[in-house]
Order: structure tokens, then sequence, then C-alpha cells
């Protein structure tokens, strides 16, 4: 087992790299910017956006991203590792069908102003088995491949129509973001080539999907594929610390805003915004994801169920964090202007 | 109005939970001083504290280093975080640098953790479990304190926090193993695909390829995992009963959701178990080592078993205790080896465990203590040690290959994995391997790097010794499935008719994993030729399963049987659940290729569950063919089954059917005539009427004739029931019987008819089963409390109708305020307020006698022991309490007699079906499938539904211990029994010993009749067969004797009283074995399979050697006549190789 200390170490040193790349902003031209003042914007994926939570760069990178002007940003980190666009992984004790609800419980209690779906890579990577519980898909999810990227169509429309339903007049946009291509390391890892040919299709088809719902389409599988650097991720699907920097860059300008306007890590108060961040996601976390379930709120609630009271009292904390955020971001605009 | 008195009262009593109750127990002292006087140890054996808090706190998990360096996680956090906490739990590395057997060194390597369940040191750094992630720490800038944290796996659920990824171990193949449990539902992305396991099971890791697989699913809490020697797996559960687990690929275990079939563990009746290590190296006495010993963190102590082969798994047999403690806060949940030899104990320290059934923010539970013990034999030198991290690649290479330490191996395990491959690869290959453990060790350390030697592994396939050739195909197992080797085929066909069951069974899981269209062709030669026990049956109808296209769809295209037997067709479409090859099959039993019952069952319930109307017509011919009464049963009770699940008949004419009516055997007849019922055979009314107006009728013929006559329906059967009900002639017991009838189809007279019979319930008679029936259909329960609204009932009748409905999992509120008022009843108490609890509990520790309480315990009327089990003996029905004295607080013992619902028991929920027609079902879930789900009730029956009749299935908050079962006691009485339970598990009296006592027997009833007289045959009459011996259970008392005024007297001559009692043993090997018998000789006969035993007269105990002439099963008989001055008797196995049968 290698870890790759040095490698992370040259990395840091091409930081900078990143914050110029030539991404193409096509996609946005022209248009009004994606955020305004006071959005919530829910982010829905599988594992790529739950890691997500712990290093903050995605929402960093939007928080400065949408400018000075914009302000009362506020991001809620619905990543959920394993997820399917069933819903697969939300669900507990019950069939696919109860994930799917427990996201339309966010969604309709939050009620996002905007969303960022991404789902995708485990379609391609989970070819030949079935990658869905859901009854009316599980045959069919382990057939063809054509198959299978039909039942995931199937599936996003879905999940795109709950969304919409649950979300309610407040809701503007929603955002197609593609996965990004799946890295080939060498052996023993495995070799993606394949995978990324089926991925192109996944995201041809969501792109399809995009234009079909006037939905939003931001290419994350063409940006991260027109940059070729160092490995951005431990096994070819999971990124590292400076992959997730990278996908910041990206998914920054995917949404219209370019790269990141100053550097992430050098500047003491953008880290000041990515640790209040990360904070507000490990306390929403512990709010939306409690441990011991099953006696908060399932089947064992009649013995320990008075313990949930506990829950709610970390809304009042996940206030504090956002002025928080809110409070550093204003120091960084200041700053920068200043 | 009286529903808010009680209401009142429970609420009264959780908040006196939130106000704190240190007064309610004592909590233990918390002194190391206190805990060191309170351990009781093996001969030659030392224990010392090696660290404790502040350094470590609620210590959870540990592992070893290859600098000898242990690094224990433990979480104070445990069991929830509360808002506004840091996630603060840590990860320590504690070193006992000069050898004293005392951490001199620790260091927190992190501190910023949320309940960490696992650590395992390795590459470079550590693996930590972290709730829903797996982390890898390391420290690279060498300060001792971890700078880089990656996540390494996640998508692990936390639905309960005891149950979230935990028990880390590096296998001997280099890969990490982690197991999870019940509640937990995992899913992670891998660069491989999504991988889920729900509920309990086993993952194994590479981290070079960042490949996670499942191995096993199931298991409730299994928080123990090794390998022996020869790389298998063992593992235990700390919510289970079944001591150690044989696990294998594929294999599904108790508690896995939705599972068809599971496999059992090795010792039913075991405590539950956390942590499992397996004894071993030169420092601890021979006789330890090879044992693998197991904390039972409830009663405070470490148990060991050993092992040994039996056919293609292992027996496991409880060895001695090897620790023990009356302290109540000591658990021990994790033990390890030491690199010096000794044994190192984790100990939470904590005087309540888990908090399913204990408040989270319970005051009495301990978040700054824990303490890591170490046992070590003083008398022995420390075992020798070389820091693994510090040989060369030669020393390395010999430590893995020759050490007998297993920590030695398991540390230059974890050490070679951080090497150059090449390097390492050429020092083992200079070493020279004398016998097969040196070949296999050579295979893993190969593997270990990553570089398996796929020659060397395929030459073990071929080794003389069975283990070693199980050791190969496993190694070649973990990558066969991505087609890296070749002619792996050859390799499976091969092993899957070895000699050896054991090297079959890993055939069949090798071939699990391979792409070929005849891998079950191949997996079903496993079961011929040997003799095919549950494991391996098991594997072969897994594969069987999972690959069902390969070989439905090849005998779709040719339409024939695609294997080379009719039973191995049988078998596979058996396992799918398909009536493939049916036909075939139905003709072969026509011409009597089939005839063993056992074979002729197996397909009836074959065509029962999946058959066409054809098919079933096929059964009904051949029911009538058929000379045995055994298969004439299975046909007809296939059709019912189909019948009752499926709602399907066979094809032709039913009118057959009567002719079984005719039948002089009841159980084909009753079979028959609920046949005739649910098809609806009006030609056979007449003679059920008939079976029902005649007296001499028996019991059994009159209810199948009940059931029918309400299945056949119309004006008919409603006029003829109204009709008997009314009648003065017919007996109360029928009477209840009809009604229970009446209910389904008129349920608003039926209960008027029952209200009426209730008024005046005959002597000696119950009004139960009738409440019972009420309460369990809805229509029924609706109009039995309307009926009540305008009548009364005699206190008595009321009071058990009350009983019974508050222990009914639809909760009947109405029903019992209708009772209420129509018995005039006062509302039943059943909760303390917070100073009548202090009292209870005051008077359970002084007053409470243990003694008195066991036999309060045992009668039968209180009916604990139809439903609990105390170790290995005693009901299914609720949780063993083998160790709930040592486990659980006095006021939770209290409160659960009072209350069963307040707290259940995981696993124990009831589960509540309601059916289209109202009746309800009530009960843990066997099994499921897509057409059925199978319900274990309170009596332990099970229940077949239909899931197409199902109109709802919840998780019902109510528990199935019925409530005020304690009511008809005294206080005195009560307080016995609590002090009784108290003191179940903790060290003493009422701990089982792993003595091996008969405790399983059976009695003959008092007054039972005879086979001739006892003058004449002596006591050796009750050895023979005789169809007038009705055996009843009869369990011993923890102590394993028998109270001997229990047992009934079954024949009494004159001044002369005989009680009878048999029990099961199994012999290993034939000789003479020693078994000690104790109880007055004088008074006593003891025969072996029916021969008489010699005993020696006038003894108190006898010490005797019995001639067992063959293995298997046998039967041992014991006839007491007249006192015994302890009061007791006991029959204790002493010889290894006889086994009391205590569990079947």
């Amino acid at each position: 087992m290698k870890i790759r200390f040095g490698t992370l170490c040259a990395l840091a040193l091409l930081a900078n790299s990143f914050l110029t790349p030539s991404f193409s902003e096509k996609d946005r031209s022209g248009q009004e910017p994606l955020l305004r003042n006071g959005d919530r914007v829910a982010i829905v994926g599988g594992g790529l956006i739950e890691r997500a939570r712990l290093n903050g760069y995605l929402e960093t990178a939007l928080t400065v991203g949408a400018g000075p002007k914009v302000t009362g940003l506020k991001f809620r980190n619905l990543g959920w590792s394993g997820d399917t666009v069933f819903n697969d992984a939300r669900s507990y004790f019950g069939k696919p069908q109860e994930g799917r609800e427990r996201l339309r419980k966010i969604i309709g209690e939050w009620k996002p102003t905007v969303v960022l779906l991404n789902y995708g890579s485990e379609v391609a990577l989970s070819y030949g088995r079935a990658w869905t519980d859901e009854p009316i898909a599980r045959e069919r999810c382990s057939g063809p491949w054509k198959e299978s990227l039909g039942v995931f169509t199937e599936g996003f429309q879905k999940m795109v129509d709950a969304i919409r339903k649950e979300a309610g007049t407040e809701l503007r946009k929603i955002v197609i973001l593609t996965p990004p291509p799946l890295e080939n390391l060498g052996v023993p890892l495995p070799d993606h080539r394949e995978t990324n040919r089926r991925l192109a299709e996944v995201c041809s088809s969501l792109k399809g999907l995009a234009q079909k719902n006037h939905l939003e389409f931001a290419d994350l599988f063409g940006a991260m594929k027109e940059l070729e650097t160092e490995p951005l991720t431990h096994d070819g699907l999971h990124f590292t610390d400076m992959g997730y920097r990278q996908l910041a860059g990206a998914l920054s300008s995917v949404l219209g805003y370019g790269p990141p306007r100053n550097n992430f890590d050098d500047d003491p108060s953008v880290q000041e915004i990515r640790k209040a961040v990360i904070e507000k996601n490990r306390l929403f976390f512990h709010r939306w994801r409690p441990a011991n379930e099953t006696y908060l709120y399932l089947f064992r609630k009649h013995e320990q169920g008075n313990n949930a009271k506990e829950i709610p009292q970390f809304d009042p904390l996940i206030e504090q964090s956002e002025m928080e955020i809110e409070r550093a971001r204003s120091e960084f605009f200041k700053g920068s202007q200043g | 109005m009286k529903n808010k008195v009680s209401h009142f009262l429970l609420v009264a009593l959780l908040s006196s939970y939130a106000h704190g109750q240190r007064g309610l127990t004592k909590i233990p002292d918390t002194s190391i001083q206190a805990q060191l006087d309170a351990f009781v140890l093996p001969e030659g054996a030392k224990i010392n504290l090696f660290a404790s808090e502040p350094v470590v706190r609620n210590p959870i998990h540990m592992n070893w280093d290859s600098q000898g360096r242990l690094w224990v996680v433990g979480s104070p956090l445990y069991p929830h975080i509360k808002p506004g906490q840091e996630e603060n739990d840590q990860v320590v590395v504690l070193e006992d640098t000069d050898g004293d057997g005392v951490a001199d060194e620790s260091v927190v390597f992190a501190d910023n953790l949320h309940i960490p369940t696992g650590v395992l040191p390795g590459d470079g750094g550590v693996y930590v479990a972290n709730s829903n992630d797996v982390l890898f720490l390391a420290d690279t800038n060498d300060d001792g304190k971890a700078d880089h944290r990656e996540v390494v796996l996640s998508g692990f659920g936390t639905e309960d926090t005891h149950h979230i990824v935990h028990t880390f171990r590096w296998g001997p193949e280099g890969m990490m193993w982690l197991n999870q449990s019940i509640y937990i539902h995992t899913h992670l992305d891998t660069p491989y695909g999504i991988r889920r396991l729900l509920g309990g099971g086993m993952w194994h890791y590479r981290p070079e390829t960042r490949r996670s697989e499942v191995f096993m699913k199931g298991l409730v809490n299994p928080w123990g995992h090794v390998f022996d020697k020869w790389g298998q797996s063992f593992m235990t559960d700390g919510a289970g009963g079944q001591g150690i687990n044989f696990v294998y690929p594929r294999a599904v275990f108790v508690a896995s959701p939705g599972a068809p079939r599971r496999v059992q563990g090795l010792n039913p009746g075991q405590p539950k178990l956390c942590g499992l290590e397996v004894l071993s190296g030169t420092h601890i006495p021979e006789h330890w080592r090879g044992a693998l010993a197991s904390p039972d963190f409830r009663g405070h102590r470490i148990k060991t078993y050993r092992l040994s082969d039996k056919g293609s798994a292992f027996e496991s047999r409880e060895y001695k205790e090897l620790l023990a403690s009356k302290h109540g806060a000591f658990r021990p949940i994790d033990v390890k080896m030491g690199p010096d030899g000794a044994i190192y104990v984790a100990d939470l320290y904590n005087p309540i465990i888990q908090h399913g059934e204990v408040d989270f923010r319970d005051p009495r539970r301990d978040h700054k203590h824990g303490r890591i013990w170490r046992i070590s034999f003083p008398e022995n030198p420390p075992a020798p040690f070389t820091k693994p991290a510090e040989m060369n690649s030669k020393a390395l290479a010999e430590a893995l290959l020759f050490s007998e330490e297993n920590i030695v191996r398991e540390l230059a395990t974890a050490e070679l994995r951080t090497r150059d491959a090449d390097k390492m690869l050429s020092a083992l290959n200079s070493l020279e391997l004398k016998d097969d453990l040196h070949i296999v060790r050579r295979v893993w350390a190969t593997q270990a790097l990553n570089r398996l030697d796929i020659g060397l592994a395929k030459q073990l396939t071929k080794s003389k010794s069975h283990n070693a050739r199980a050791a190969g195909l496993r190694a070649i197992y973990y990558d066969a499935s991505n087609q890296k080797y070749k002619n792996v085929l050859s390799i499976a066909e091969e092993a899957v008719s070895d000699p050896s069951p054991h090297v079959r069974l890993w055939g069949v899981s090798l071939l699990a994993q391979l792409n070929d269209p005849q891998t079950v062709a191949i997996a079903l030669r496993a079961l011929e030729g040997v003799e095919v026990d549950d494991f391996l049956d098991f594997a072969v109808w897994s594969i069987c399963r999972e690959h069902r296209d390969r070989w439905v769809n090849e005998m779709k295209t040719k339409g024939e049987n695609p294997f080379d037997s009719l039973s191995q067709l049988l078998f596979a479409s058996s396992a799918i659940g398909e009536p493939l090859g049916a036909d075939q099959i139905l003709d072969s039993l026509a011409k009597g290729k089939i005839r063993e019952d056992k074979k002729v069952w197996e397909v009836a319930n074959w065509i029962a569950n999946k058959g066409t109307p054809a098919h079933l017509q096929k059964l009904l011919d051949l029911a009538l063919q058929t000379a045995s009464v055994s298969q004439r049963h299975a046909y007809l009770n296939a059709m019912l089954t189909a019948k009752k699940i499926r709602k399907i008949n066979p094809l032709g004419s039913l009118e057959a059917v009567r002719q079984f009516m005719q039948s002089e055997n009841d159980t084909v007849w009753s079979t028959a005539v609920e046949l005739a019922g649910l098809w609806k055979l009006e030609s056979a009314r007449a003679n059920l009427e008939v079976t029902l107006k005649q007296t001499d009728s028996r019991r059994v013929r009159k209810y199948a004739a009940i059931n029918s006559l309400i299945a056949m329906g119309g004006e008919q059967t409603r006029k003829f029931f109204d009709e008997q009900i009314q009648n003065p002639q017919v007996s109360y017991p029928l009477k209840s019987a009809l009604i229970k009838g009446q209910l389904k189809i008129q349920p608003q007279l039926a209960a008027r008819r029952a209200v009426h019979l209730m008024r005046s319930i005959p002597k000696g008679q119950e009004p139960n089963a009738l409440f019972s029936a009420f309460i369990a259909n809805k229509g029924a329960l609706q109009a039995l409390t309307k009926e009540l609204q305008n009548s009364k009932l005699p206190e008595d009748v009321a009071l058990k109708g009350m009983q019974l409905a508050e222990s009914a999992p639809t909760r009947p509120q109405a029903l019992i305020r209708a009772l209420q008022a129509s018995g005039g009843l006062k509302p039943m108490k059943m909760s303390l307020s917070r100073d009548e609890m202090i009292a209870m509990i005051d008077r359970v520790n002084t007053k409470g006698n243990a003694i008195r309480g066991e036999s309060v315990y045992r009668r039968e009327n209180l009916q604990c022991v139809a439903c609990h089990a105390i170790g290995e003996v005693g009901g299914v029905i609720g949780p063993n309490l083998v160790s709930i004295g040592a486990s659980a607080p006095v006021d939770y013992l209290i409160e659960s007699l009072l209350e069963p619902s307040k707290k259940i028991k995981e696993g124990y929920h009831t589960n509540l079906i309601i059916l289209n027609n109202g009746d309800s079902y009530a009960g843990g879930i066997l099994s499921e499938t897509d057409s059925e789900v199978v319900v274990r009730d309170l009596t332990g029956k099970r229940n077949r539904v239909a899931k197409r009749d199902i109109a709802s299935q919840t998780i019902s908050p109510v528990s199935l211990m019925p409530v005020g079962l304690t009511s008809q006691l005294r206080e005195d009485e009560f307080v016995d029994l609590v002090r009784f339970m108290v003191e179940l598990g903790k060290e003493g009296e009422f701990k089982t010993s792993s003595r091996r006592f008969a405790r399983k027997w059976e009695v003959l009833p008092a007054g039972s009749p005879n086979p001739g007289t006892i003058h004449h045959y002596g006591a050796g009459m009750f050895t023979q067969e005789f169809s007038g011996y009705e055996w009843k259970p009869f369990f011993a008392m923890v102590g394993g004797g028998i109270p001997v005024d229990e047992v009934p007297v079954a024949l009494k001559r004159r001044s002369d009283e005989y009680q009878v009692l048999r029990t099961h043993v199994e012999v290993a090997k034939a000789g003479k074995h020693k078994v000690r018998l104790k109880g007055d000789s004088s008074n006593m006969d003891l025969f072996l399979e029916g021969e008489p035993i010699e005993i020696p007269s006038g003894r108190r105990e006898t010490e005797l050697a019995i001639d067992c002439k063959k293995t298997g099963k046998q039967q041992l008989m014991l006839v007491l006549q007249g006192p015994q001055s302890d009061g007791q008797v006991a029959l204790e196995a002493l010889s290894e190789d006889l086994n009391m049968l205590n569990s079947f």
C-alpha cells in the first residue's frame, strides 16, 4: 500500500494551475447568473457529493463564485453514498421507495430554489449487475447496457418530477451535473476505459433529459476530461482533497462563474469560509441523518424516541454556522475589493 | 378515563428517568482495586492493569501494530452525540517499553472522531471506523499524531450506534475484514460498482485494489471474528445466542433481512458474546492453546470453546472460563493476544450497556472510565517477541512462515504489506517449506503482497491434509470472479467430489465465483457420496439460486434435465422454488422410484409451493395410490397448502378426496376434511355433522370438522352451528370451539353466544381460548366489544379477558374498556411510582431469595420456562435470560415483568400481520418468500400466511409477553422471582457453568398408563416403546440439578412411587465413558438404550463408566424410586467424547 504523500505535496505546488483552466462557459453564456440573493441550493447525488461535505470546496467555490452582490446563499449537501436515481441508499429498513420518500421529505421541508443533481457513475460502473433494488427496475438494470441506461434515464426523470412536485413554486432551477470521468491509475486499480465510454453515453442521455425537461445542463464530465493532470482520485472514483479543489473550479466554471477569483488555499478569508462550511455540514449531517434513527424515529421509537427531542436542537447551531459563513464571505469580499 | 390513569403513571415513571435514578441502583465502586478484588481467575493466572482512564476511556476495540504497540479506540460520546458536543472520541496508542506488563507510554493519535468502533494499524497509518466512514489516518511528520486523514470507505449505515461498522482485523491473506450489524444498511460506492449489505454481515477489503466485497450475511451483532490456523473464519454474536459461528462465503445467518434460509451457529443456547480471539503461543499453559476465547460481557466473564472437525464444518464445545468477575461494571468486549504472549482484555467499563432499552442519557451510564487488563501466567516466561517492524526481509519471512505465536504472524503480515514486494518474495522463496501449513502460510504471504502465488495455491488443493486443500481453495476464491486465473473450474470440479465435505464446501464456494455455464451441474455433485450437513447443503442451494439463469435457460432451450439425475433436478428446482422438471419428478414418484418419506415430503411441499393445478391433480392421484400413511398425508397437506397460500385447486374432480374420510388415521382424515371444506364439497357435509354430533368422536376430528364446515359456509353451516351452540347437551369445550368458528361468519351472533357461555363457565374450564379467538379477528373483536357494552361478565372471567387484551399486539383499547365495565374491574396497575420502585428494589436486595425465586420461575402457570431459555434449555419465544441479571439493572427487570412492552429486546419485536378477513397473526417472522410469510407465534407455532391475503404488516409496539403474568403472585414471591433474575449470570450459583449436565429431559406425566405391571417388569418397563407414554419436556435448574418434587409421579403402586426421566446423549466415540450421577443411588435406576447400568448402592454421588457400544444419539433413562436426601438429582458427562444433547 503506497500512500501518495509525495504526490500530494507535488500537487499542492500545482494548485495554482487549477485557477486558470480553460473551461468553456458556453453552456450558460448569455444567460442570467444561476444564483441569486438568499438562494437555497440543494446538492443531491451519491458518494461524490456526500464526501464533498467533509472538505467544503464545492460550496466554498460557489459561495465565492456567485460574487460580492449575492448574499445569504444556503447550501444543503444531500449526497448519499451508494445512491441511485431511485434513491436506494436513502432507505433504511424498506424498499428504495422509502429512500425516495426521505428525499422528498427534505426537499418538501427545505424548499430549495436551486437543485443540483449528480448521478450516473454508479450506473456505468455497475454494468452487468443490479445497481438498484427498485422492484420495477431490478431485473432490467442488470441486463444489457442499453437497457440499464434506459432504466437510469427513467429513474432520473421520476426523481426530477418528484423534486419539482415537492419543492413547489419557489424552485427556480434544476441543474444536471454530469459525473466527472473516472481516472485510470493503472494496475492494481481497475481499468476504467470501458466505464468512461459508458459514462460518456450516460452524459449524452443526461443532456437529452435536460433538454426535454428544460433543465440546466452542466457538463463536469467534459470539463474534467479536458484536465490532464496528476491523479485527482484515490482509486479512479473517489476524489482526493486536491481532486475536490479541481472539481470545485470545474463546477464553478460549468455553472458560469469561471474559475475562483482568488487562490482558495492561500487566502485566509477563503479558508475561513471553507472552515465554516465544513462545520455547518457536520451539524447538518447530525440533524438530517442522525445516528440511531431506529430508536429516534423508526420502529423502536416507543423505547428511546424521547431522545429525538434533542435533534431539532441542532437547528440554531446550523443557523449560527451559516451566519459565520456569511460573515466570512463578506470579510472576503471586503478584503478583495479593498 | 381509566386509560388515562395508567397513562399518567407511565408519564410519571418516564419523567423520573429524566430526573435521574442514582438512588435506584448501586453504582459499582469505580476504583481499580475494587475491580481487581472481584476477578476470578483460572489456576496459575494473574491479572494486572495495563492501562486505564484518563488515557483510555470506554474502550471498544483494539489491535496491535508491528512495533508491538496497542492501538485502542474508545467512545465517551456513545451512544449519541449531543447538540453542541464536539466529535472528540480518540485513538490512543499504548506501549509497554520496559516489558513489565504495564503501558508506560501513551499517545493520543487522533481526538476528532465520532463513535469509533474499529481500529487497525497498518499500511503506514491506521484504519479507523468513524460511524458512516472508514478513515485512514497517518502521521506524516513523525510527531506521533495523525496529520493525514482520508476517507477510505463511506456509506455505512448508522441506524444504531452499537451496530455500526466494527471488528477490524487483518486476514492472513492481507485483506482487511470488517463487520456490521442488524440495523445497518450499507451502500458503498466502489470503483467496481455499488456494493450493498443490508443487515448484519462481514466484508473484506483490499486496500491496494480498493475492492470491497460481502463475505457472509446475517448475525445480529457480530463483534467477534477470528481465523483459525488454516484460515477458516469464525464469528461470535453480541446479540445472538449460538456461541461460535462457522462462516463461509455467501452463508446467511440469523436476522439477515428477507432471507428465505439461514445457517445455524455451532453452540445454540450460549450467552451473547462480544469479541473473539484464538488463545495461542508459548506463554500460556498448553491446555489453553487453540481454544477460542470470547467475552460474555453481560455475565462479566470470558468464555472459551474448543473446535474440532465435523462434516463440512466444525463442532464447537464449551471449555473452561478464562476469567470472571463479580464487579457489575466490568464489561469485557474485546480480547487479544499480546506480543508478550499474555492475554489482553478491553473493558468498556460500564454498569449500563447499550442504549436500546436504557435511555441514551441515563445518568448511570459511564463516560469516564475504561480499562485494559492483562492476563499472564507468571510461572511461564513471556513469549519471545521481536518487533516485525525491525526485522530484515529474511527474519520477517521466517516469522511469517514458522513462528508459532499467532500474534507474531499477524503483525508480520501487516508489516509485510509495507515492504518491497520483490524483495519479500525472494526472501519467502528462499525458505524451505516442511509441511502443508508452511505452504499455506507462504501462499498467504504472497497474497498479502497482492501477488498471489497461484501455482502454489493450486498445488495446495492437492495436499494430503484436507485443511490445506480447503485453504488452497479459499486463497483462489477471492479473485476468482475477476477471471484472473486459468483452469480454476477444473480445480473446483475436483474439489466438489473430494472425500472431505469441508473441501467440497470450498469447492462449491469457489464455483459460485466463476462464470462457467456448468457451475450448478458441477456443484450438485457435492451432495453425492458423503453425508451432507446443513452447511454444505446451504452452499449448493445457494449456488442453484445465484446461478439460476445459467441452468434454467439451458433446461428451457433443450427441454431436458441439465443434470445427471432427477434428484439433482429436484434439489435445484426446489432451491429456486420453481416447478422445473416437476412432470419428470412426479412420474418417478408414481413409478415408485422415489420412496423415502423425507424425499416425498420434499417433492410434495415443492409442488404445493410452486406446482400448477395439473401437478396438484397428480398429487391427488398419488394420494389415492399410495399405501403409506405418511406419504398420503404429505400429498394431502401439499394440496391444502396450495389452496391456502396460493388459492389453487387440482385440475380435475375433487370428489375423490372423500375417500380419505374413511381413514383410520386422524391426521389424514382431518387434512382431507379441511380440504373438503375449502373446496366446498357439499357432499361431505353430512359426514361432518355426524362427526360433531357423536359424543365419542375424537377431539381432533371435531375441530377439523368445525373448520371444514366454516370453510364450506352457507346457511346450512350457520344453522347447524347455532343449534349446536345452544344445545345443552354439547360440552363447554366443543361449544367454545364452535363459537370460534361462528365468529368468522356471524361475528355479532358469536359474540352474544360467547358472552352467554362465559357467564357460566363450568369448573376447571377457561375462557382464554374464546377471548383469544375474538381478539385475533378484527370483526369479531368489534362485535365482542359491542356485545359487552350491554352485558355483565363475572369478575374473574373479565380479568382474564383483560390480561389477554392488554398483551394483544393490536392494543384493543375499546375492548379493554368494555371488559372493565362489564366485569366491574379497576384498571390494572402496571407501573410503580418512583418511590414504590425504590422500595421494591430495596426489598429485592434485602429480602429476595433467589433459590425460592427459581422455583417461582419454574411454576407452570407463570409460563416463564415455556417462552424463555436460560442457557441451553427452555423456550425460544422470548430472549434467553442466561445473563440477564448481570446485564440489566434491577429496575429494568421489575419494569419488564410488570410492563413487558415498555422495553423490547432487539429481535423480539412483534410483527403484526392483519389479513383481509380480519384475522391477525403476531410474532416473529421466520422466513419470507414472494408468496408467503412464516410467522412464529407466542405458542411457538409456525403459521404460514399467504402474502396475497395480507391487508397490513407492521411492527407492533407490544411485547409478545402477556401482561399480568405476575399478578397472581404474592409480593414476597414476586420479590424472590426478581431476585432470582437479578442473580442470573452473575458470579455464583445462578451462572450457567460449563459443566456438562443433562439439562433437557423428558418426564412421564402423573398416573401414566403402562404396558404391563411394574412388579413383573421392574423399572425397565419404562424403557419400552409404548404409545401410552406421553413424554413431556422437563428442564434442569440453572445449577444443573433436577428438583425431585417437581417431577411427576408416573406410577404409584401401594407405597411405591416411580418418577421417570429420560434424556439423550451424543456419543462421539464408542467405548466406556464416564458420567457423574448425583443423588441417593439406592433409590434410583439408570438405563442406557434400555439396558440397566449397575450403580453401587448407598452413595450420594457416583462416578460411573457407561459402555457405549455405538456412536450417535443414545437414550439415558433415570427412574427414581423413593426419597432423595438433597431433594435433587443430576447427571453430568465427564468424558470428552460424550455430549449431553440439550438442544436439538
